[in-house]
């Protein structure tokens, strides 16, 4: 049977037109019971949901429907309860345009979400024209706090902080006599591996060329011979969890003992498991977790997080469960849901989020934030015994 | 197609001499110049008033930005006709002179404050001279090697947009200057809209003209039959590297304006992917056609919007789509020889005749 | 230039390269049978690494690995692997036969889709990098200080014996004329009374086969899987398929390991980000110098 052109043209435009029926009006909210939408805060989370960070947008998602929850069984924002709508922006800015310009249509009232710097930054100009609230999870390349939008607030501390810690932890900690530092050309890994460059000059510790892996990467052998090569006595790896994995496992394989430390990006529990043995004795920097704290609240969140989702939280779920607290706190602070009320409570807001304090600075970038270095020890993230500010 | 075949008989009077002239007719007059125009035009003036009443009449962001990213795949998928439907190179990096035109752009707007219209010449250049010293050597081969030489091409410009310092890095640029034309400057979604509608306008008008001509013909002649075509006298490979900077210069050009469009600009933006995305456009729109590419470029990208509902299911409901599309109907949805309405037109004609006076069966015409 | 890393990296080329060439022997065979870049060929792979990867988390207690349990795990990978090849190429590619090349490549790319999205989408694989059930010991031997583990020996000997076989069914036996002779002209080949279906099924089968081998070995040495690891290796399967001469077994196989060693000496000289530059400027003059490729190309000439 021949398909005719009137078949075809009639088939696709049918498909499309079926599909644009059905879903361009019902992007249904996900997560907690909503009654009618008068009394529901609606909240748009712009996150990869397909492409290679769909792991990482999973994880910031999670976060945030927890948080969702608990305030919602607490009665919700101001008598509202939030419901949240996930949107794709696939780590691209063309998508992530879209995904903004989709939420906007949909009456979002604030925005909390956001991986990729490069996606997040188009994406700013149209919520800024929305008025609403724009929380980013986990992005926080400072080109975001430039564009002179009032309503960008990043959760994640960034760079600056990080090479602190991690400055700290080579020059008094480690003693480190020669650094590789290796990123995976993503915005952030590239920023915190810079900063710590820069943050060692001047100190005892020599710092090799910066090494960019490209992130689909698996087989370190050449990266390891230029280690080795070079003479390098520690490793800085800036860089995502999975690639993490694949460099301790193979490092060690190769009977090379080196003391490897990774930025936040790697800590997940994920890196444990597919480092296997490898992963012992490795250490990491990252603003204080949940897991870290002896608060009740912390280790409420992980066991709550492990009931409802059957997995670890990752790297930046805690950023999530923060950002979606912070705009119910300000909401509450500010006495109203207008998205400018609370973008002004924003601003002023201070509390005690599960990644430290939280509070802004007038760019919007993370005040209050607290870096510490783990240690796995026996399949465990831990606390490492000797920490750089001590 | 009664037009084409009126085309191809070139009156004695006036003999085309230089490689864009379109052949006219030595008739003039109303009629004549009606009997000129492609039957397709009134469509296409009725989709072009609609299109210029979409942000008013649709007052819906995502809808006007989604419509202005079909526009910028249209643009880009005119431009790989050159190449790929007109004179049948395989070509896996076009998204190479995108990057070329976007990141010309951007590095003068944002280094040296230039206004953007201004570098667009510069990015044509740029891009030209890519398409030159890549297309030169390479164009000689096989359509197949050419795929893989046109892929590197597409890698190896991401890689450096990458990995250098003075393209920004991984981060790319941001801040890239809005584009201001006679002192009006474009900020809003539904402005750039307009402008990206101007330029898939102008580009489909250039492409249809330019197929028209003795350019188009020559690489038509390619496409279908190399050797004959060198031995009728055309030089292949000069044309090939003609299709070839033609395409090059379509997406230079949209690049440049995409760069202003979205302020900020990556290198994810600019790799394979993207050139996949305007290779699909083209093929299944119809190789070759020019209402296949824009149709194409609507399907691409409408289809991936419209399906979010399925959240992350909506690539794989996409990647069936496209399976389906290419299997049931591999010429493409809409191509060169048409959407075949007239043939249907003629066949239901004939049945009608058919009725009223018995003839000689006629086997295979219309037969499913 | 470092001299110092040069043979070690080349070294760590050919193992890499083993993977490229299992992948590249695959794509190439299909390509040369119907000319068409099968864009699908890396997540056939992919799916087969997750494939495997289910078997042996269903199977394997405790961190002891059982060889045994690799091996038929392995052997029906492999099968696996073959048999979805061959179902993409019944359910998508005949139908397209008379097709334009280039629309069938677009059918290529949306099997790669559902695919990847397939994967995405099932709740036991998921968007996560997954930890393969079995790790390898790392005992081995040392060469001039680096560490070189039996495990890799194994897996390069493997691949040897699957792409020695590829070459001496494709070269030496009567299918693998007929598989030749479809290649060269198909019309012709049927009126010889060879069953081009059958042929084109089986030519389908020892390339997923040959993938789903790599997916294997290549998730026990690496240690964990993604559902977008194929795209990336099926794009440098294919150059390193062209780069040794499309269509014949033994050139992709050199070209596969001509690609690792490139690869690796170019992250040891210039840098991991430039590796590929490098390894894409090399394949611009290799076809530059040698248009048809290293080992020259087997596929009959567009009339």
């Amino acid at each position: 049977m021949r398909i005719t052109s009137t078949t075809c043209l009639s088939g696709v435009a049918g498909v499309l037109l079926a599909a644009a029926l059905v879903g361009v009006p019902s992007a249904a909210p996900v997560a907690s019971a909503s009654t009618g939408s008068s009394s529901t805060y609606l909240v748009g989370v712009s996150e990869p949901v397909t492409g290679a960070e769909a792991q990482a947008g999973t994880e910031i998602y999670d976060g945030e429907l927890l948080a969702a929850d608990k305030i919602n069984a607490a009665g919700g924002v101001l008598a509202h309860k939030i419901a949240l709508v996930e949107e794709d922006d696939a780590c691209d800015p063309q998508t992530s345009v879209n995904a903004a310009n989709k939420l906007v249509s949909l009456g979002v009232q604030a925005m909390v979400g956001g991986y990729c710097s490069s996606a997040a930054q188009p994406a700013e100009a149209i919520y800024a024209r929305a008025g609403i609230p724009n929380i980013q999870a986990a992005a926080n390349s400072s080109t975001l706090t430039e564009g002179g939008y009032h309503n960008v607030f990043l959760i994640d501390p960034g760079g600056p902080l990080q090479a602190q810690e991690a400055v700290g932890l080579f020059t008094k900690v480690l003693k480190v006599k020669t650094l590789f530092i290796a990123d995976d050309q993503s915005t952030y890994a590239v920023n915190v591996a810079q900063l710590t460059a820069k943050g060692l000059a001047g100190t005892s510790v020599k710092v090799l060329p910066v090494e960019a892996v490209p992130s689909t990467d698996q087989d370190f052998s050449s990266v390891i011979e230029t280690v080795r090569a070079d003479n390098a006595t520690a490793i800085y790896w800036t860089g995502y969890f999975a690639q993490a994995a694949e460099f301790v496992r193979q490092l060690r394989t190769d009977g090379i003992t080196i003391p490897f430390v990774c930025a936040d990006g790697s800590v997940d529990p994920t890196f444990i498991k597919d480092a296997g043995t490898a992963a012992n004795g490795t250490y990491a920097t990252i603003a204080v977790l949940s897991s870290f704290l002896t608060g009740s609240s912390a280790k409420a969140f992980d066991s709550a997080y492990a009931s409802k989702f059957h997995a670890q939280p990752g790297p930046y779920s805690a950023y999530g469960y923060d950002g979606v607290y912070a705009l119910a706190d300000a909401a509450k602070a500010a006495g109203s849901l207008s998205p400018a009320k609370v973008i002004k409570a924003l601003h002023s807001l201070k509390f005690a989020g599960l990644t430290g304090e939280v509070s802004f600075a007038a760019n919007g970038s993370r005040l209050g934030a607290h870096f510490v270095v783990l240690e796995v020890i026996g399949g465990q993230y831990k606390l490492a015994p000797q920490q750089p500010t001590m | 197609m009664p037009r084409e075949s009126e085309d191809l008989a070139v009156p004695s009077e006036i003999a085309p001499t230089a490689l864009w002239d379109v052949e006219q007719h030595a008739a003039s007059g109303l009629n004549a110049a009606l009997s000129r125009v492609h039957p397709g035009l009134p469509v296409a003036l009725v989709a072009l008033g609609l299109a210029a009443f979409l942000p008013p009449l649709v007052q819906n962001t995502y809808v006007v930005s989604v419509a202005m990213q079909v526009e910028i795949l249209m643009c880009l998928a005119l431009g790989l006709n050159f190449v790929v439907g007109l004179c049948g190179m395989l070509d896996l990096g076009f998204a190479a002179f995108f990057a070329i035109g976007s990141y010309t752009t951007g590095l003068l707007s944002v280094d040296l404050h230039w206004p953007i219209l201004a570098t667009v010449p510069l990015a044509v250049v740029a891009s030209l001279i890519g398409a030159v010293f890549i297309g030169t050597p390479t164009l000689r081969l096989r359509s197949d090697y050419l795929a893989v030489i046109t892929l590197g091409f597409g890698e190896i410009i991401q890689n450096i947009v990458t990995n250098l310092n003075q393209t920004g890095g991984p981060e790319g640029i941001s801040g890239i200057a809005p584009l201001s034309v006679a002192g009006l400057t474009v900020t809003s979604t539904a402005g750039y809209f307009y402008v990206f509608l101007v330029l898939t306008v102008l580009f489909t008008w250039v492409s249809y003209r330019v197929r028209r001509s003795r350019l188009g013909r020559a690489w038509l002649a390619i496409r279908e039959d190399e050797d004959t075509a060198q031995a009728m006298g055309i030089k292949v490979h000069r044309f090939k590297l003609y299709a070839y900077m033609a395409g090059s210069v379509y997406g230079s050009i949209t690049g440049s304006l995409y760069g202003a469009a979205f302020i900020a600009i990556a290198p994810p933006s600019f790799g394979f992917n993207e050139s996949l995305l305007v290779v699909m456009a083209v093929a299944m729109g119809g190789i070759g056609s020019i209402w296949g590419a824009l149709l194409g470029a609507g399907v691409v990208i409408a289809s991936p919007e419209i399906f979010r509902q399925f959240a992350s299911a909506r690539l794989l409901v996409f990647g069936f789509l496209l399976v389906l599309i290419m299997v049931l109907r591999p010429q493409g949805i809409w191509p060169e020889t048409g959407l075949g309405l007239e043939r249907r037109a003629r066949s239901v004609a004939r049945s009608v005749r058919g009725f009223a006076r018995p003839s000689t069966r006629r086997s295979g015409e219309g037969a499913p | 230039m470092t001299w110092t890393v040069v043979v070690p990296d080349i070294v760590a080329g050919l193992f890499l390269g083993a993977f490229l060439a299992l992948v590249a022997v695959g794509y190439s065979m299909v390509y040369g049978i119907l000319r068409l870049i099968n864009f699908a060929h890396g997540d056939f792979y992919m799916l087969a690494a997750f494939v495997s990867y289910s078997l042996l988390a269903a199977v394997t207690v405790g961190t002891k690995i059982n060889w045994g349990n690799v091996v038929w795990v392995g052997i029906v990978t492999m099968i696996a692997g073959g048999v979805l090849a061959m179902s993409v190429e019944r359910l998508v590619y005949r139908p397209m036969r008379r097709a334009a090349v280039l629309s069938v490549m677009i059918a290529a790319l949306g099997v790669s889709q559902v695919l990847e999205n397939g994967v995405l989408n099932i709740p036991a694989w998921g968007s996560n990098y997954l930890p393969y059930p079995v790790t390898p010991p790392s005992t081995g031997f040392n060469v001039d200080g680096v560490h070189y583990t039996w495990t890799q020996v194994v897996i390069v000997a493997i691949a040897v014996v699957l792409v020695t076989a590829a070459w001496w069914i494709v070269n030496r036996t009567m299918l693998g004329t007929a598989m030749r002779a479809v290649a060269q002209d198909r019309a012709a080949a049927t009126l010889m009374g060879i069953n081009t279906d059958r042929i084109i099924s089986l030519v389908f089968f020892i390339g997923g086969a040959l993938a789903g081998a790599a997916a294997v070995t290549s998730s026990l040495y690496y240690g964990q899987i993604n559902y977008l690891e194929g795209f990336s290796l099926g794009l440098q399967a294919f150059t390193a398929a062209v780069m040794g001469g499309i269509g014949n077994v033994a050139g992709a196989a050199v070209g596969g390991l001509l690609l690792g060693i490139l690869e690796s000496v170019g992250t040891g000289q210039f840098g991991a980000q430039w590796a590929l530059l490098f390894a894409f400027v090399a394949l611009v003059l290799t076809l530059w110098l040698r248009p048809t490729g290293l080992l020259g190309e087997r596929v009959a000439q567009r009339v």
